[in-house]
């Protein structure tokens, strides 16, 4: 068994990453439009290059973040069927991952870290829960995933027969002819669509979520979704211009559908984190609908709502899990009432309630705002109007969940529960002032984002 | 002198087999620690004799002998398979001391065969190349059925001596035809006659060259268990004792199959644009069948058996296309395959259930290995994602070398295929993983204590498949030069 002394080594790691990468950010240059902070690792005959710029150095951010909060929250010792084994090697791994995948420039160890990331995720899946439904959800997660990734596998041996390299940025530049760059776009939207998710291939994601303990759904809605439009912004975008102008409608119609689609069946959900899991899926439609729409607006807007969702969807997840933890249940029938017991957990709920609907003043606010000019720029009204539909939606049940748990009489047999503990403080508190720091002062964010190099791309369509 | 290890390997037998006689015959050491002695020497004999080939590798690149020469590529065979019995004596002591059967014939049995391969490997004699199938065969016949308290130990045995000695008379019987035609033994000379009678006669007369071409290939396909051909292989794992089961899986199969590669650049080579189809559909066909197989299988050892199948088939892309690179990349798959399971197979080998007064047999058995033991359940897991072809491992980069070598119509054709059936062979072994990782302990079982060196040769089995991701070339330098040798 992995001791706790492990576990604070990693968090000590991981928050030491955490100070580096906000000194990082001090000396970030904003108007620098190539990358920063480059670093080639020559391992025996390779050369792998690690390197920032903006929009990767936000994720990064978000990753050093979340993952020691997650590995804090894993401390705790829960009394319940669940075993007692702390799962910190396979977060402090996934995290590694997503640092790899976040900063490498190579397509080939992108995917390889994109894969390899399933590993650890499938056995956190499998043997933290405690109901038979887990393994069904592992297998779900696993298989969607998969076939998507072998079809990326596919794309990158396309790209590498005629391109002869894996670079990142010599693939930019390289042109690749008519039918098989079609070919290579579909397998790569494929791909990055499974992960994000869109609309048919979504199922997968509320099963995990719900099966999933509270740390890896935090991991799931706050690092892991953001793979799919990183891997958009970074792949499909620079490559392909022309084509993913030409499949915007396309991609564009399934956004718009997969955001009311879910939103509607959001409204019909008992289980809590079934409710954020199907959340999470209009949210990151509608920063697939604001990336393309091809203006500045929509592009920053959805890269910062990309990250506000990371914050507060995983302060929700938290606020669920501390729940969890003491009324074993997430179904919301049975709990009521948790005010009475819990008032600061109320109140750090309310707030993270507040960033999901998109509230002013919360980070998610300027992340919707900015992807709705965005769509209303590009003259997209029906997908306009899918946005509304699905915001609007979104303060339906975000409201109606928190009334019916929060408030009223509570139950009898769940009245002896104790408020926060000093960690669950240490765990949210960060998380509530990153969402309102955000929503507050947005340009620290969108200063970086709006001139870096990536942003040449979208100068194209302009 | 080309073939001096040989000959020494041949004097060290029989001081084994004396010191053997010796030990039996004596009532007052009662044989005790016969067996331990013996492998210490085998081991011992077997380092001496990769010595000896290094030693006389100038030899060997200097000198044709008429019917014993010995290539480079055959060196390296060589040296791979000494490797891997090494690696097979000392990971099975645990099941040996557990298990029932006379340990210490074991042992002789098993120099008999590495003797018949060393001598299988470097004939190029068709005469010689059967006679040493059936030297080896015999002894396999006797090993499945060592476990004579087995009752399906026993039936395998049976089985497999009928099966293997019908398909080594088809491979009598295609010598015969061609050598009543053309007088000669020798496959260089062959190769010569048959590409002059490629060039005079292009209707291919059928007696000549379709009839023991069919013979040879299907019953060389039958011992490779290609799959057509594959159906006797499940019952044969299952039935052998797993010690016997891994020699199968390391070291019968690859002389087996270079054997059948010499075979056909010498003799096939002529019929290549016919062939081509014909295993195109033997490759599809042992993908198929092999996860088809391994799909809903409940016990191990038919499990892996399956999964051999599918693997032979990537194997065989190798013969789709007239390329050396492929070859080399064929024999580095198969190498980096043979290495991976020989890790499952020390898993398997050394957990043993102390209760039942078992070795894991089925899944079911597998079942709360996470909380008995979290160091092997996490190794258990990372080869089984590494032979299921993962990302981070070496076989990953093996199956997609394989892949990129192939020409682009049939590059997509295969890829496909092979997405397809990796996607589906995911199941099977994420199934396993269900049953370490998930399931509770049902059985409420103790499991003895992992040994020691087992241990040591299982991390360094799963470093060594980590590490080839990032550097290929290690292993790659030496199929490079089996590839070479074959394309002389």
């Amino acid at each position: 068994m992995i001791s706790l002394n492990a576990n604070k080594i990693f968090i000590c790691i991981f928050s030491s990453l955490f100070i580096i990468i906000n000194l990082i950010w001090l000396f970030f240059d904003p108007f620098n439009t190539t990358t920063q902070y480059n670093y080639i690792v020559s391992y025996l005959n390779i050369n792998i290059r690690f390197a920032l710029d903006s929009i990767s150095f936000f994720f990064i951010y978000l990753t050093t973040l979340l993952i020691p909060l997650c590995l804090l929250f894993s401390i705790r010792s829960r009394n319940t069927p669940v075993t007692h084994y702390y799962n910190n090697d396979l977060i402090f791994s996934i995290g590694i991952l997503l640092l790899i995948v976040f900063s490498v420039f190579d397509i080939l160890i992108f995917y390889i870290s994109f894969e390899a990331i399933l590993l650890p995720f499938f056995i956190y899946i499998g043997i933290a829960g405690y109901r038979q439904r887990r393994i069904h959800a592992s297998y779900l997660f696993f298989f969607y995933t998969i076939i998507g990734s072998f079809f990326m596998l596919i794309s990158i041996f396309f790209l590498f027969i005629y391109s002869g390299t894996t670079y990142l940025e010599l693939l930019w530049v390289t042109e690749f002819p008519y039918l098989t760059s079609q070919l290579i776009w579909i397998a790569l939207f494929f791909t990055f669509s499974i992960k994000v998710p869109m609309f048919p291939f979504h199922i997968w994601l509320p099963e995990a979520h719900v099966e999933a303990p509270t740390e890896g759904s935090v991991l799931l809605a706050g690092l892991l979704l953001k793979l799919g439009p990183y891997g958009m912004i970074r792949f499909l975008f620079p490559i392909f211009p022309e084509l993913t102008y030409y499949y915007a409608p396309f991609v564009i119609t399934l956004a718009s559908i997969g955001i009311i689609y879910t939103s509607f069946i959001t409204l019909r959900q008992i289980d809590i984190k079934k409710i954020i899991a199907y959340s999470s899926i209009a949210h990151m439609n509608m920063v697939i609908l604001g990336l393309f729409s091809f203006n500045e607006a929509g592009f920053l807007g959805s890269i910062f709502l990309m990250i506000g969702h990371g914050i507060v969807s995983g302060g929700l997840f938290f606020c669920i899990g501390i729940i969890y933890d003491r009324y074993h249940t997430k179904i919301i029938h049975y709990l009521s009432g948790i005010i009475n017991g819990m008032p600061v957990l109320s109140f750090c709920l309310f707030i993270f309630i507040l960033g999901n609907v998109g509230l002013p003043g919360t980070s998610n606010f300027i992340g919707e705002l900015l992807i709705l000019c965005g769509i209303a720029y590009s003259h997209l009204f029906v997908s306009l109007i899918a946005a509304a539909i699905g915001i609007f939606l979104c303060t339906i049940y975000s409201i109606y969940t928190y009334n019916k748990i929060i408030f009223l009489m509570p139950y009898k047999y769940n009245i002896y529960i104790s408020d926060l503990y000093l960690f669950e403080y240490i765990v949210l508190l960060p998380l509530i002032f990153f969402s309102l720091y955000l929503g507050v002062f947005p340009n620290i964010v969108l200063d970086s984002l709006q001139n870096v190099q990536l942003y040449n791309f979208i100068n194209i369509f302009i | 002198m080309v073939i001096i290890s040989e000959i020494y390997s041949i004097l060290m037998f029989i001081l084994l087999f004396i010191f053997f006689i010796n030990y039996k015959l004596s009532d007052k050491y009662k044989y005790a620690n016969v067996f331990n002695c013996c492998s210490w020497f085998l081991g011992l004999i077997l380092v001496n004799s990769m010595i000896i080939d290094y030693l006389s590798l100038s030899a060997i690149l200097s000198t044709h002998y008429y019917s014993l020469h010995k290539t480079i590529g055959e060196v390296v065979i060589k040296m791979f398979i000494n490797i891997f019995t090494i690696l097979h004596l000392i990971f099975i002591n645990t099941y040996i001391k557990k298990s029932f059967f006379k340990k210490e014939e074991y042992i002789i049995l098993l120099y008999l065969i590495l003797i018949s391969i060393y001598f299988f490997i470097i004939s190029n004699d068709i005469l010689s190349i059967y006679l040493l199938i059936e030297a080896q065969s015999l002894c396999y016949y006797i090993l499945t059925a060592s476990n004579k308290k087995n009752q399906v130990s026993l039936e395998s045995g049976l089985k497999y001596f009928i099966l293997s000695s019908l398909s080594s008379i088809f491979i009598l019987f295609g010598f015969s035809i061609i050598y009543g035609f053309s007088g000669i033994f020798e496959l260089s000379e062959l190769a010569l006659f048959y590409s002059h009678l490629h060039k005079t006669d292009p209707a291919h007369n059928i007696y000549f060259f379709w009839m023991p071409l069919v013979l040879i290939i299907s019953a060389f396909l039958f011992k490779l268990y290609v799959a057509p051909f594959h159906f006797w292989v499940s019952d044969i794992y299952q039935g052998a004792p797993t010690h016997v089961m891994a020699l199968f899986a390391s070291i019968t199969t690859l002389p087996m199959f270079y054997v059948f590669c010499k075979l056909y650049f010498a003799l096939f080579y002529w019929f290549k644009d016919y062939l081509i189809y014909f295993f195109l559909f033997f490759s599809v066909c042992s993908m198929l069948f092999g996860i088809l197989g391994a799909l809903n299988q409940k016990k191990i050892k038919k499990l892996l058996a399956f999964s051999s199948v599918s693997n032979m088939g990537y194997i065989f892309i190798i013969f789709l296309e007239d390329n050396p690179m492929l070859v080399n990349y064929g024999f580095l798959y198969f190498i980096l395959y043979i290495i991976n399971t020989l890790g499952l197979l020390i898993i398997f080998l050394n957990l043993y259930n102390i209760n039942n007064q078992i070795f894991i047999e089925r899944l079911t058995h597998l079942s709360g290995l996470f909380n008995k033991n979290k160091p092997l359940s996490y190794i258990f897991i990372f080869l089984l994602f590494a032979s299921a072809g993962m990302p981070p491992f070496a076989l990953f980069v093996g199956k997609i070398l394989l892949l990129t070598t192939l020409t682009f119509n049939l590059y997509i054709f295969m890829s496909f295929f092979i997405i397809f059936t990796a996607v589906i062979s995911f199941y099977y072994y994420l199934k396993i993983i269900k049953y370490i990782s998930f399931n509770k302990n049902i059985n409420n079982y103790s499991l003895y204590k992992f040994d020691y060196m087992s241990a040591v040769i299982l991390v360094s089995i799963l470093a060594v498949s980590l590490l080839f991701l990032f550097n290929i070339e290690y292993i790659s330098i030496f199929t490079e030069l089996i590839a070479l040798s074959l394309y002389k």
